[in-house]
């Protein structure tokens, strides 16, 4: 089955709050935070609608050593019951604070491999989106219909302004894959 | 001087010489590998050699590590301590700067950054994800080394050398690298706990000393170090990735391009210190 087109639509304050989150930890950390929203289908593709921004402050996280950056157990299960109850579809927003192209870490890859169909099957298969931002851009992924294949959210409409992914992570899977997969 | 690399400077002439004398590698592992690659670099007489290794000499090292003495203090002797023993007798030419301290401190990251070339001689994929990582940020070459004994049946043994010399090509965009073993190598004490009770204790965690012989190393170390010679003196460009099957006795060498768009290769690439690797810093 062939997946669908993503878009998500976002207010300006929500997105300079989404970034701003993102981007201005006090020691310089990455950042987490999730966008429950709704899935509106158009003609033409499906667009992403916010509900609620929920981000997530340290004591949320378990730090490891540099990129493991992981939830808590209760913050997952308090994502997981929101997303439920709010019967919404998950967008993760996670930071890389630097000067440099946006794009998924092979860490972060690894990470969505087994996570995202844990995720996916908590919340009755509803897409999960992930979005990573740099102080330069963002890049994005969604997965819905072919567990191993995500792509894009693209584009990003910003009260009608559209901001649109690096593409380099779904670049590297191409070149490497051949293929999305 | 002249004498002594007489037999060197044969082979790849004086201005070769010149550039092994001048070049300042680092070392990342003192073990059975690394014992073996600075051992080489110091008979070929490179000029300064950063050996990183946080751990003291253990008795079931002595099969294996070749400096090391029968009746060296075990526990207190460090590893580094050792190799600069060693190399103070095999060529006082070349300096040694021990740190004993782990890859992930302040005082590794910071001697690293001073290396013309650094070798990975590394025994766990978490560390090494983190070399790779450092060195695609400050843009340095690096060998690594792996050396393998799988018990059978069927019986497997031998290992690999990646030169990671120009890019695109990393450990990463190679697919030399468990990211399964990187994630758990780089969990907190928490998320440990956490992978346990959902899922035990793996086999590999009880069991983790596997077999390790002084021979297979040092087919290894020669390969990592032979590449490293012929690139720094110019008789031909590295290969990228050379493996030994130690069970046919056959040494193949990959033409396999990388993917390009790599994050490492791509992003992380010549960031430097804008990457903010000391993140990893305990």
């Amino acid at each position: 089955m062939q997946s669908h087109r993503y878009s998500l639509s976002l207010d300006r304050r929500l997105k300079d709050a989404i970034w701003n989150h993102m981007l201005t930890h006090p020691r310089g950390h990455e950042r987490l935070g999730f966008l429950f929203t709704r899935v509106i289908s158009t003609p033409t593709h499906q667009v992403l609608t916010p509900v609620e921004w929920l981000p997530l402050h340290d004591a949320d996280l378990e730090l490891g050593s540099g990129e493991a950056l992981e939830m808590t157990q209760e913050a997952q299960a308090r994502v997981i019951k929101h997303g439920h109850d709010l019967n919404a579809a998950l967008v993760e927003f996670h930071s890389h604070p630097w000067d440099m192209p946006a794009q998924f870490s092979g860490y972060d890859m690894h990470g969505f491999s087994e996570f995202v169909p844990y995720i996916r099957w908590r919340l009755k298969d509803r897409p999960y989106g992930a979005i990573v931002v740099s102080r330069s851009g963002f890049d994005s992924l969604i997965w819905d219909t072919e567990p191993d294949a995500p792509t894009a959210i693209d584009p990003l409409v910003v009260e009608g302004a559209i901001l649109r992914p690096t593409g380099l992570t779904l670049r590297y899977r191409r070149r490497k894959y051949g293929t999305e997969i | 001087m002249e004498q002594r690399f007489d037999r060197n400077t044969r082979f790849f002439g004086a201005a070769g010489q010149q550039k092994l004398c001048a070049s300042r590698i680092a070392v990342v592992g003192a073990g059975g590998l690394g014992t073996q690659v600075i051992q080489q670099l110091a008979l070929l007489g490179v000029g300064e050699i950063i050996v990183i290794d946080h751990e003291d000499l253990d008795t079931t090292n002595l099969n294996r590590y070749v400096s090391a003495q029968h009746d060296d203090p075990v526990p207190g002797t460090s590893k580094v301590e050792i190799v600069a023993r060693m190399v103070a007798r095999l060529n006082p030419d070349t300096k040694v700067i021990p740190i004993q301290h782990p890859l992930m401190s302040q005082e590794a990251f910071d001697a690293l950054k001073g290396a013309t070339v650094v070798f990975g001689c590394l025994d766990d994929d978490a560390p090494r994800f983190v070399l790779n990582e450092f060195c695609a940020a400050y843009d340095m070459p690096l060998i690594d080394l792996a050396s393998d004994i799988i018990p059978g049946p069927p019986l497997a043994y031998g290992g690999r050398v990646a030169v990671i010399w120009r890019r695109p090509g990393c450990l990463h965009c190679l697919d030399l690298l468990d990211m399964a073993e990187v994630a758990k190598g780089l969990e907190s004490a928490g998320q440990r706990e956490q992978r346990l009770k959902i899922y035990g204790v793996d086999r590999q965690d009880l069991d983790q000393k596997g077999p390790s012989v002084v021979s297979i190393n040092g087919v290894i170390a020669s390969l990592g170090v032979t590449e490293f010679m012929v690139a720094v003196t110019g008789i031909r460009a590295p290969n990228r990735l050379t493996t030994y099957y130690g069970n046919t006795g056959k040494v193949v060498v990959s033409a396999d391009p990388p993917a390009g768009d790599c994050y490492y290769c791509n992003v992380v690439h010549g960031a430097g210190d804008g990457i903010e690797l000391y993140r990893y810093v305990a």
